[in-house]
C-alpha cells in the first residue's frame, strides 16, 4: 500500500511537471519549413515533401498542394516533443507523397500557411526528374522528340466519330487511356455526362498499343454510343477515368517498412518495393454540333425515328370471323437510335377498331404488335403500315410502306355485338373531373358535455367493489342454502340427523308443561316418545326397534361415557316403571328425569353422537 | 343452544327466523345505493359550479366558443385551460381544445387533446373525424405495436368503450353470471341455453377484464411528442447520442422518469431518453 501510494505520487508530479509551462525557459518561436527527402528523381519514383511546423503542439494539416507535374498524396502527420536544458521544444510535421508524372526541371513552392493571423513561407525547392523505368512498362520509345502537347506518359482522351451530328443521332464515342512508362491498374469504367445527351452503356475495354507521336503508348478503348437529346453546339466531356499507379516506394520512415508488411501488394512489392497511387485522370472536353432535322421532305407520319432501318411487317391470322382480333407484327431493324423508333402508323383505319401497339426491344431491332378488330365482314384487307425515319448518311428522309394485307372476315350468326364507335383519330371522351373536397376539422362542441372529476374512475370506486363483493356472498350464500337444501331433500338420513335434535327440543318444552302440571304419566309417555324418537332419528332405526339393549350396543361403539349411558338407562325404566308404580313418582322424580334427559341430550349434541 | 340454530336450514320459515341477518344485510345495500347516488349528485354538482363563475355574461365554456368563432384561439385556450385547471374534465372540453391548437397549426398539442377527448367520447364522429385529419398531418404515429392474439380481440371489442362503461359492463356481467349460476342452482330454466349464455358472458367477462386491465395499465403512461422534432437519447443527458427523432404527433409509451428525463418507448419497441418538456402526457 505504501509503495502503491508513492507510486501515485510520483506520476502525480511527473504529469504535472511536464503539462505545465517550465517556468526556466521561455516559450518556443512559431516556424514553417518545406523540405524534401531528395532532390534528384526519376518519373514514377516517389518524393517525400514534409511540411514542418515547430512551436506547435497542434496543427491541422494545410491544404494538399496542387503541384504541375506531380500526382500529390497526404501521407500523414508526425508530432515531436523533445527537452533541451529545461526548454521544451514541440513540432508537427505533415508529409506528403509527390509522385512526378513527367521529366523536367521543377520548383516546389514557396508554400505559405497563416498561423494565429500571420502569415509564414518556406523556402522554394528545385527538383530535377529523369526519365523514369518501371517494371512493367516497355522501354523507352525511339521516338525522342515528343510533341508539345503530349509530354505526359499519362493521359486520357476523349473522341467522337462526327463532330456534326443531327438530333437523335446515334454518335460512336471512344474514351482511350493512354499510358507510356508507368505501370497502371484497377482502372475503372468511365465516369462521363452531358446535359441534353443520353449515353448507352460501355463495351468491354479493348486493350492495344498504338503510336502516338512517335511515341509508343499502351492503350485501353472504353466505347460507347451518345445520342443527342437536343439541338445546338456543345462540349462533351471532360470524361474521368480512376486508376491506380504503381509507384516505387521510397526509403524513409521505419514506420514505413514496417507498414508494408501489412500492406495489400506486399508480395508483389517484396522483390521491387511498389505500391499503388489513386489517380484520377480527365480528358480534356470536345465540342460537338447537334443539327436538327432538315424541314424539306420531310413525312408526315416522321416521328424523329434515325438510323438506317429496314421494317418488316406480318399479319396474322388472315380469316376470322367479324369482332375477332387480327394481330399485325411489325419488326424495326438495322442500325440507329431504337429510342426514336415509334410504333409505325397504319394508314386507314375505317372498319377497325385498333388498340395500343405492344413494344419489344431487342438486340438491333424493336418489334410492335398491334391488335385489329374487323367490325364486319365487308372488311376484305388490313391497311398498308407506315413508317418514317432519317438516315443521317444519306442525308435524306425514308418512307417504308407495307402491305395491305388481304384478309377474310366472315360474318357471325348473330347480330354483330360490336358497338365500335371510336376510330385512333377521335379524341377519347373524358372521364368526369373527379370531385376535390375540401378537409378541414368539424367545428367545436357548444356544450361543455358531462362533467367529471379527473383522474377520478369507476373502478377506483370503493362502493362498487363493496357492492360486487356483497353480491358475491349472497351468491356464497344462496348457493350454500340451495345445496344444503338438495341434500335434505335427497339425503334422508342426513334430514332425519338434522331434524332429531328439533323435534327433542319440542318434546322438552311440551315436558316442561307437564312438569308445571304435575301431570306424571303424560311427562313419562313425553319423555318416552322423546328418546325413542330422537334416538331412532341418530341411528336410522325404526322407533320400535328402539330398547335399552340396543341404544347401549350402540352407544358403547361409540364409547359414551358410562354416567350418561347409566342415566339413559334410568331413563328407560323410568319410563317402564311408571306403568306398574306410578305412585313413586312425585314432582321431584319429574325435575331429576327432566334434567338428566337434558344433560344425555346436551352430551349427545355436543359430542355429535 | 347455539346447536339447534342448524334446525333452521330445511325448514320454510327460514327467512322468516333468519330476520335479522337479512335485515343487516338490506341496510348495507340501501347504504351502498345512497353512496352511488351521492357520486352522481356530486357530479352533477361540479358542472353547476361552473355557471356560477365569476363571469356575469355567459359560462367559461361559451366565452371560449366565442373567441374561437372570432378566431382568437389563444384567447380560447386560455379559457379552456381555465375550466380543465378547476380539476374537472370533459370529453367536449378537449376537443374544443384540440381544434383551437389545430387551427394554430400546432398538431402535436392537437393530437394530445384529441387522445384525451377519445378516452371520454370514444365513439364520437366528429372527434374521430378531427383526430384522423391531425393524424394524416403528421407522420410516424400510427407504427402498429405488436399484440397478443386475445390483446388484439379485446381490444377489438371494447376500443370503443371508456374505462367507467367498460367497468359498468364487467360489474353487470360479473352480477348476471351469478345470477344464471343461481338459476342454474335451482333448475328454473332449461339449463342448456342457460350454460351457452353462461360460457359467452364469462369468455365476455375476460376479455374485458383483459381490455379494462389493458387501458388501466395506459392511464398516465401515454405521451404525445409536441416539439416539432424530438430527440431520443441512450442516455438522460443532453451531450448522449441521439438515437432516434420522434416527428411532432407521434404517440410513445411512458417508461419510466428521471428528474427531467422521460424514457420514452416508440410503438415498433425502440426506447430512449427525451426530456419531459417535449412530451404531453395523454
Amino acid at each position: 500500500m505504501k509503495k502503491i501510494n508513492i507510486f501515485i505520487l510520483l506520476s502525480a508530479v511527473f504529469f504535472c511537471f511536464f503539462s505545465m509551462p517550465t517556468p526556466y525557459g521561455r516559450a518556443q518561436d512559431f516556424s514553417f519549413e518545406a523540405a524534401v527527402d531528395k532532390n534528384r528523381a526519376s518519373v514514377g519514383d516517389a518524393i517525400e515533401l514534409s511540411f514542418c511546423f515547430s512551436g506547435a503542439s497542434q496543427m491541422p494539416a494545410p491544404e494538399t498542394p496542387v503541384i504541375e507535374g506531380f500526382q500529390v498524396r497526404y501521407i500523414g502527420p508526425a508530432t515531436r516533443l523533445s527537452m533541451t536544458n529545461g526548454q521544451v521544444e514541440q513540432s508537427v510535421t505533415h508529409r506528403y507523397l509527390l509522385v512526378p508524372l513527367k521529366e523536367g526541371v521543377f520548383q516546389l513552392g514557396p508554400f505559405t500557411i497563416v498561423y494565429k493571423g500571420i502569415t509564414y513561407t518556406s523556402q522554394e525547392i528545385n527538383l530535377t526528374i529523369a526519365e523514369g523505368s518501371a517494371p512493367q512498362g516497355p522501354s523507352s520509345s525511339s521516338g525522342d522528340d515528343a510533341s508539345e502537347n503530349f509530354n505526359d506518359n499519362i493521359f486520357l482522351q476523349l473522341e467522337a466519330e462526327k463532330s456534326k451530328v443531327y438530333l437523335n443521332e446515334a454518335i460512336p464515342l471512344t474514351i482511350t487511356l493512354y499510358t507510356r512508362g508507368i505501370a497502371v491498374r484497377d482502372i475503372q469504367y468511365p465516369e462521363f455526362s452531358t446535359p441534353g445527351f443520353t449515353i448507352d452503356a460501355f463495351e468491354p475495354p479493348q486493350q492495344s498499343r498504338q503510336t502516338h507521336n512517335g511515341m509508343i503508348y499502351d492503350v485501353i478503348q472504353f466505347k460507347t454510343r451518345l445520342f443527342a437529346a437536343r439541338t445546338g453546339d456543345f462540349a462533351l466531356g471532360p470524361a474521368r477515368v480512376k486508376c491506380n499507379l504503381l509507384i516505387r516506394k521510397t526509403n524513409g520512415g521505419r514506420s514505413r517498412s514496417f507498414e508494408s508488411f501489412f500492406d495489400q501488394d506486399f508480395l508483389n512489392n517484396f522483390f521491387g518495393a511498389y505500391e499503388n497511387m489513386p489517380m484520377d485522370l480527365k480528358s480534356p472536353a470536345i465540342s460537338l454540333t447537334v443539327l436538327p432535322f432538315p424541314k424539306e421532305n420531310q413525312p408526315a407520319d416522321f416521328n424523329g425515328a434515325v438510323g438506317d432501318f429496314i421494317f418488316i411487317a406480318k399479319v396474322s391470322p388472315e380469316e376470322v370471323n367479324a369482332g375477332d382480333p387480327i394481330t399485325i407484327k411489325m419488326a424495326v431493324k438495322g442500325d440507329g437510335n431504337f429510342n426514336s423508333v415509334s410504333c409505325p402508323v397504319i394508314t386507314k383505319s375505317e372498319g377497325f377498331k385498333i388498340y395500343d401497339p405492344q413494344m419489344k426491344q431487342g438486340e438491333g431491332e424493336r418489334s410492335f404488335e398491334q391488335v385489329l378488330l374487323p367490325y364486319n365482314e365487308a372488311i376484305h384487307e388490313i391497311p398498308s403500315a407506315s413508317f418514317s425515319f432519317f438516315n443521317p448518311r444519306l442525308n435524306k428522309y425514308t418512307t417504308i410502306l407495307k402491305g395491305p394485307f388481304p384478309i377474310k372476315v366472315n360474318a357471325t350468326g348473330e347480330e354483330s355485338k360490336a358497338v365500335f364507335t371510336e376510330s385512333i383519330h377521335t379524341p377519347l371522351k373524358q372521364s368526369q373531373p373527379e370531385e376535390i373536397l375540401g378537409k378541414d376539422i368539424v367545428f367545436i362542441k357548444t356544450a361543455l358535455g358531462s362533467l367529471r372529476r379527473q383522474n377520478n374512475y369507476l373502478y377506483q370506486s370503493l362502493s362498487l367493489w363493496f357492492f360486487l363483493g356483497i353480491s358475491l356472498m349472497v351468491f356464497f350464500a344462496i348457493a350454500f342454502w340451495a345445496g344444503r337444501n338438495e341434500k335434505l331433500r335427497t339425503n334422508i338420513a342426513y334430514a332425519r340427523r338434522l331434524q332429531a335434535p328439533k323435534k327433542a327440543k319440542k318434546c322438552l318444552l311440551e315436558a316442561q308443561k307437564y312438569i308445571i302440571n304435575r301431570n306424571i304419566k303424560e311427562f313419562y309417555d313425553v319423555v318416552f316418545k322423546m328418546l325413542r324418537e330422537y334416538l331412532s332419528d341418530k341411528f336410522q332405526l325404526s322407533s320400535a326397534a328402539i330398547t335399552c339393549e340396543v341404544i347401549e350396543e350402540k352407544f358403547k361403539e361409540k364409547n359414551v361415557s358410562p354416567e350418561v349411558l347409566e342415566k339413559l338407562r334410568n331413563l328407560f325404566n323410568d319410563c317402564d316403571m311408571i306403568r306398574y308404580a306410578p305412585t313413586i313418582f312425585d314432582e321431584h322424580k319429574m325435575n331429576s328425569t327432566f334434567e338428566d334427559l337434558k344433560s344425555c341430550l346436551t352430551y349427545f349434541e355436543k359430542n355429535r353422537i | 343452544m347455539m346447536y339447534f340454530l342448524k334446525a333452521g336450514f330445511s325448514d320454510k320459515k327460514f327467512l322468516i327466523s333468519r330476520f335479522p341477518l337479512l335485515l343487516k344485510l338490506s341496510f348495507f345495500t340501501f347504504l351502498l345505493f345512497i353512496l352511488i347516488n351521492i357520486r352522481v349528485t356530486a357530479n352533477l354538482y361540479a358542472a353547476s359550479i361552473l355557471n356560477n363563475f365569476p363571469i356575469a355574461e355567459s359560462s367559461i365554456f361559451n366565452k371560449a366558443g366565442d373567441y374561437y368563432k372570432d378566431g382568437k384561439y389563444d384567447e380560447a385556450i386560455a379559457e379552456y385551460r381555465k375550466i380543465e385547471k378547476t380539476g374537472f374534465e370533459s370529453g367536449n372540453l378537449y376537443f374544443n381544445l384540440g381544434n383551437c391548437y389545430f387551427k394554430k397549426g400546432k398538431l402535436g398539442e392537437a393530437i394530445l387533446y384529441y387522445e384525451k377527448a377519445k378516452k371520454l367520447l370514444p365513439r364520437d364522429s366528429d372527434l374521430n373525424l378531427n383526430f384522423d385529419l391531425a393524424k394524416s398531418r403528421v407522420s410516424g404515429y400510427a407504427i402498429t405495436l405488436k399484440q397478443a392474439f386475445f390483446s388484439k380481440i379485446a381490444d377489438f371489442l371494447f376500443q370503443e368503450l371508456t374505462i367507467d362503461e367498460l367497468t359498468a359492463c364487467m360489474a353487470t356481467s360479473f352480477i348476471v353470471c351469478l345470477g344464471i349460476l343461481l338459476l342454474l342452482f335451482f333448475r328454473f330454466v332449461s339449463s342448456i341455453y342457460l350454460k351457452s349464455i353462461l360460457y359467452i358472458l364469462v369468455a365476455f367477462f375476460v376479455l374485458g377484464c383483459v381490455a379494462l386491465t389493458e387501458k388501466i395499465g395506459l392511464i398516465g403512461k401515454e405521451a404525445i411528442v409536441l416539439e416539432p422534432q424530438a430527440y431520443v437519447r441512450f442516455e438522460p443527458f443532453k451531450k448522449a447520442t441521439v438515437f432516434f427523432e420522434l416527428p411532432q404527433g407521434t404517440k410513445v409509451d411512458i417508461l419510466q422518469q428521471k428528474e427531467k428525463w422521460v424514457k420514452i418507448k416508440r410503438q415498433d419497441g425502440k426506447a430512449g431518453w427525451t426530456t419531459q418538456e417535449s412530451l404531453g402526457y395523454i
